[in-house]
Parts: C-alpha cells; structure tokens; sequence
C-alpha cells in the first residue's frame, strides 16, 4: 500500500462520523477508509442508508446538521502538497470546494437554481475558482485598447479601468468593485461575463449539450433530466477539480439516458483527467465504468477491490450476497435476508454478522480488522485471518 | 443589442401572461385609474392658491351635509367640507399610506425573518417569540394603542401599521428561508465553493423572496383598510384633511339620515366608501397577477 503514496490523489482514514439526533447518537460512519488513484474511478457500493453519501460529503467537509466528524483524516493533493482537510476552516475548504473536489447530486432538478439561466450557473463556479484568470485577461485587453486609443476623454476611462482591475486582482472584496457598477465602467463587467460566457458554452459543448449557445439562456425547468444533469456535471467539473464525486448521478434517469452520461463520465475522465468517486448501489454501473470498488456495509467498508477481482473472486460474505442478488434471467432472484441494522444501536463485532452464512463465535464479538489478501484486494472480515 | 432584446421579450411575455387572465386586467385598470387620479388631482380638483391642497375646503360651517349642487358637485359632507374634493385627493393619501407602510413593512420582515431563518438558534428563537407578542394583541387594536401612544396624526397611523405589521412578513421570510436553505441546490452551490454570504444573497435570498413580494403587493389594499379603520375611529388624520378613512368618519353621526328619510345623507358615506372598496379590490386582483407574472417556475407554464 504504501509504495502506492504518489499516485493517490485522495486518502481518508479512521473516519467517525456520527449523527447526533433525538432518538440517539446515530454511528453513521466507523473507522471508514478510502484512497482515491490518480485518474481511476472507484465505485461506492451499498445498499440505501450505509454511508455511501455522508463519506463522499465529509470530504468537502459537507456533512448535514446534525451530523459531526469525529475522528479521522482526509488527506487530499493539492498544488502546497498533501494537505489534511480536517485541519482546515471553513474559509481554506471554500477553496478546496468546486476547484479540487466538486460533487454531482442525485437529483439533478434539484441540484440547479430555478431562478437563474443554466448558463450563470456555470459562470458562478467558474467566476468564484478563477475571478483573478478573468481580471488579468481584461487587464491585457484593455492594455491593449489603451495603446490603439486616442480620444482624452476614452483614454481617461481606459486607465480608470485597468486601475479597478489591478486592485480587484489584488483583493476581491476591495471596495472598486462598487466602481464598476457605473454605466460608463461597466465595460469590464461586461468583458469577464463574455469570457466566461466563452468557457461555459466550451464546457456545455463538452457535455454534449446540442446548442450551447441556446442552452445557455435557458432555464433549469426547460431542459430534460438528462440534458439538466449534463448541466451539474458541467458546473461540477467547470474548473477542472482533481476530484469528482457523482453521487448516483443516473439514479433518477432512464435507461438509455443513463448509459449516456456514463459514458460522458468515462469520456470525461480522461479528457479533464479528473479521478471519480462514483457512489451507486447498482452493479451494472460498476462493472460498466469503475477501475475498483468499494464495498460498504452499515457504516462500515467491507471489501475494496479492482473490479474485475470483486467479479471474480468476491471475498466478503456481503459482497458475495450483493452480487448473487443482481437479478439474471432463468435464476431465482435471491435477496440477503434479514434487513439494515438500526445504527444507534449497531450490532456489536462485525456489524453484518446477524445476517451472515458464515458467522462465527468471533464475528459478534470483536470488529473484523481490515487485511489485504491480495495486492490492492482488502477486506474486513474474520474468514480471512 | 441582445440582452436589450431578451429583456423586450421577457416584457412582452409578461403582457402575454397578463392578458390570460381577465381579472388581472381588471386588477390593473383600477389601479391604473387611481394611479392617473393621483396624478391628475390638481386638474381635476384645483386647490385654492396659498393653501394646503390636502386639506379639503369648507363651504360653511353648518354641520349638516348637503346634498350634490353646483357647488360641491358630490355634496358636502359634516362641516361643509367638499365630498368630491376629499375623495381626489384621498387617492394621494391612499396612495402614501398604503406604498410607505407596505414599503417599510416588507423590508423590516424581510431583514429580520433573513436572519431569522439563516442563522437560526437563539436568535431565531428570541425573533419568533416577539413576533409571538404581537401576534397575541389584536392588531388593530395594538395599532390603535400604538397611535394614542405616539398622538394622533396620519404619520402616526403609518408608524402603527408599520410597527404592527413586520412580524407577518418576518414570519413568511423565515419559513421560505427555512425552505429554501435545504434544497439541493443551495447545498450545490456550497459545493462548488460559494461562501455563506454569497449563498444567502444569491441563491437563498431571490428564491425565498416572491411569497414576501407577493403578500406585500397584496396587502397594499388592506393597509389602506385598516389606516381607513383608524382614521374612522378618530385617530387618524385631523379634521379636513383629505382622506377617504376621516371622509367616512366624518358621515359618521349622518348614517341613519334623518327620522322617516333613512337616505338622507347616503352620499357622505358611499362616495368614499365605494373610493376604498374599489381601490382595494383592484390591489388584491393586481397582487395575484404579480404572483404569475413573478414566480419564474408559474410564469413559463
């Protein structure tokens, strides 16, 4: 494992998260731990309610109220070196937020403001991320209009707006920007909104989006579901973050539709080259696009594997029930019995051992320590000891 | 141009949507009659050179009213004071109280039920219990005890309906606060890295805003119903003064006319009763237009 340090892009260790509510402290999350490679795609996979969701959202460091971290380290690459996210504030995760690892909901009618143009949305994550790319950009094209320029009068408002631009470069919330909103400055206004114009309509084009140029001036509630999560994935991956987490993107799609965006997924991995953290409780969709997969259970992760091996050779007693329950022609449909343990009590041990075929004495009364069987194959079970 | 375009576009979609429904065009019309009364009340109603044109003028100082004549084309009303003339320049009265006080109210509710909802806890808690005060006294009455308290006047009216009026609209920006705040696109807007202030004001903030918008364009009418009410009950504006309330109040000794001639003095109660009835009636018809011309989700069904 450790030989593998350089090319992880993401790590997270020990993390316990618990969910502090009326009826009890829910342990949401125990001692979860994932790496993310550079450039992979890793898939979550578990059943509804085993902290798929709340892993991938504790990483931006998002978790919902009354949910609270713990324990645990979140370690991610950025351009200063590997940084501990835990460490962090809330003002260095803004940063992290959008331009390192940026998140795709579910929902994607629900992930868009109805309010604003599909592509303003956009432009918002660009403008937050890249505000100081746009400014310098304006600075240079009114440096150049300056030098062409000869009326006193237009040259007076040239030099006014480069001076707003320099100071706005120098501290965004610097009080030039209220200068801006005069009519006779608001040129550049105007330009940063066309460059980001420029890059959004390049990036909704990139998705596949017919007519971006239309698409832009539209409203969420005007396009399909397909097209509207086109639109998240477009302003999740508007300012190319190492890191993009699709939180079961293709849940709430049609079939064909999803096999559309997947493949977009794929596709865009290797163009943004971006590493995915693909969270679904959907068999198929892994085997379809996943490099290795993670399997969690109440909380718990269970078994990591490439996803061929986890095909292959499935390790853990879950994962074995999980795939054997993929619903196949001419077999009977097989389901694991019993159902998802209550987390403010969890069972004690291995918190699958009162649903398991193969538990022992041991299994309800010590937690199962992670071992790696094989290189890059882990798993957190008393069978393999 | 194109976004000079777009915005021509998005207007004449807005007159589109308006022309679908008849009663907002009824709703529009009146206002827009008393808008251009309001307007035109110095032709229509020349005030005397030197004096204050809010201030009606007397024809006598016999306290009963007279019938219309060709004097006072609409009668006179207690004190001689001209019918028609109060009610003309009533509409600019309407017109303030109603604007002003539904202005400051929908401000207030909107600041104070902002940081309500967004920031929650104690602040929250201590906000909403107030608004639980005032929600225990009868507002007309609190408005009432809130006019005596700071004298009788008009400005004093406005003062009342203000004070008793914020906590309805702090409520309603509080609860579409608390709405707005947990969806999914707020929670997406964190996640690409907006910070607190910029979520509250650009994402939370608009959204939340259209009930508030729309209770307020609805309200103007009822401001001017209960500013009449105080003013019918004396604590209004003072004697003379042009306001369709002390019009009604000053008919008020006259409404059982004379014995065997109920109908005696019918026209200093009608006249400025009819005046606020259609006058609210067209802002209560106009606000549920603004409510499908404003909501961008209704608007583009």
């Amino acid at each position: 494992m450790r030989g593998l340090e350089e090319e992880k892009v993401l790590e997270v260790n020990n993390l316990v998260i618990r969910f502090y509510t009326y009826a009890g402290v829910v342990k949401a999350i125990d001692d979860v731990f994932l790496y993310l490679k550079d450039g992979e795609i890793l898939g979550v996979v578990g059943e509804t309610g085993c902290g798929k969701t709340v892993t991938a959202l504790s990483t931006l460091r998002l978790i919902p109220n009354p949910g609270k971290i713990e324990r645990g380290d979140i370690f991610l690459k950025t351009d200063e070196g590997l940084v501990n996210l835990m460490e962090k504030d809330e003002k260095y995760m803004e940063k992290i937020r959008g331009r390192y690892i940026s998140i795709v909901f579910q929902e994607p009618g629900a992930a868009l403001d109805p309010i604003y143009k599909i592509g303003e949305q956009i432009g918002e994550a660009l403008l937050i991320h890249r505000r100081n790319h746009y400014y310098s950009e304006v600075l240079k094209s009114i440096e150049e209009k300056l030098k062409v320029e000869k009326s006193p009068l237009r040259r007076f408002i040239l030099k006014l707006e480069l001076k707003i631009c320099r100071e706005l470069i120098k501290d965004p919330n610097s009080a030039y920007s209220i200068l801006l909103s005069f009519p006779f400055l608001n040129e550049v206004n105007k330009l940063v909104e066309n460059l980001v114009k420029n890059d959004v309509i390049f990036l909704l084009r990139a998705m596949g989006i017919p007519d971006p140029e239309r698409t832009y001036n539209r409203y969420p509630h005007e396009l399909s579901g397909g097209m509207k999560q086109r639109a998240v994935i477009a302003m999740a991956l508007a300012c190319n973050p190492k890191i993009l987490i699709a939180d079961e993107p293709t849940t709430n799609l049609d079939v064909t539709i999803e096999a559309q965006i997947l493949h977009l997924i794929r596709e865009l991995r290797d163009r943004f080259n971006s590493s995915i953290l693909y969270i679904t409780h959907d068999f198929g969709v892994v085997a379809e696009i996943c490099d290795r997969v993670a399997v969690m259970y109440a909380g718990n992760i269970c078994e990591i594997a490439g996803v061929e091996e986890i095909f292959r050779k499935p390790l853990h007693p879950y994962t074995k029930a999980l795939i054997e329950s993929i619903p196949r022609p001419g077999k009977p449909f097989k389901s694991i019995p019993g159902t998802i343990p209550n987390l403010i009590n969890p069972p004690s041990g291995c918190r699958f051992h009162p649903r398991c075929p193969h538990a022992m004495e041991i299994c309800s009364k010590e937690t199962p320590k992670v071992k790696e069987v094989e290189r890059g194959h882990l798993v957190a079970c008393h069978l393999y000891r | 141009m194109p976004s000079t375009k777009i915005f021509l576009n998005e207007l004449l979609f807005t007159f589109k949507r308006m022309r679908e429904s008849p009663l907002s065009i009824v709703g529009l019309a009146i206002v827009m009659f008393y808008v251009c009364l309001a307007i035109a009340a110095p032709i229509l109603a020349p005030p005397q050179p030197g004096r204050d044109p809010y201030v009606m003028p007397s024809y006598g100082i016999s306290p009963i009213p007279t019938p219309p004549s060709k004097e006072a084309i609409w009668g006179t009303t207690e004190g001689q004071y001209d019918l028609y003339y109060g009610c003309i320049w009533g509409t600019r009265t309407a017109f303030r109280t109603g604007l002003i006080t539904t202005f400051a109210v929908v401000i207030i509710g909107i600041l104070i039920g902002s940081i309500a909802g967004y920031f929650g806890g104690k602040v929250d808690e201590i906000i909403m219990r107030i608004t639980d005060i005032f929600y225990a006294i009868p507002t007309i009455v609190l408005a009432m005890a809130i006019v005596v308290l700071l004298g009788v006047g008009l400005d004093n009216v406005i003062k009342a309906l203000i004070i008793v009026g914020w906590p309805t609209y702090a409520r309603l920006m509080r609860a579409e606060i608390l709405r707005i705040k947990n969806e999914d696109y707020v929670e997406a807007a964190r996640a690409v890295g907006c910070s607190n202030f910029r979520i509250l004001v650009k994402h939370v903030l608009p959204n939340a805003i259209y009930p508030v918008l729309i209770m307020g364009s609805m309200n103007i009418g009822n401001t001017v119903l209960a500013a009449s009410a105080l003013s019918f009950l004396g604590l209004g504006s003072p004697a003379g003064y042009a306001d369709w309330g002390s019009l009604i109040s000053l008919s008020r000794n006259w409404i059982l006319g004379l014995p065997g001639n109920p109908l005696a003095f019918w026209h200093t109660y009608t006249i400025p009763g009819l005046f606020i009835f259609t006058f609210v009636l067209g802002w209560n018809l106009l606000g549920d237009a603004f409510r499908d011309m404003l909501d961008p989700l209704i608007r583009r069904r």
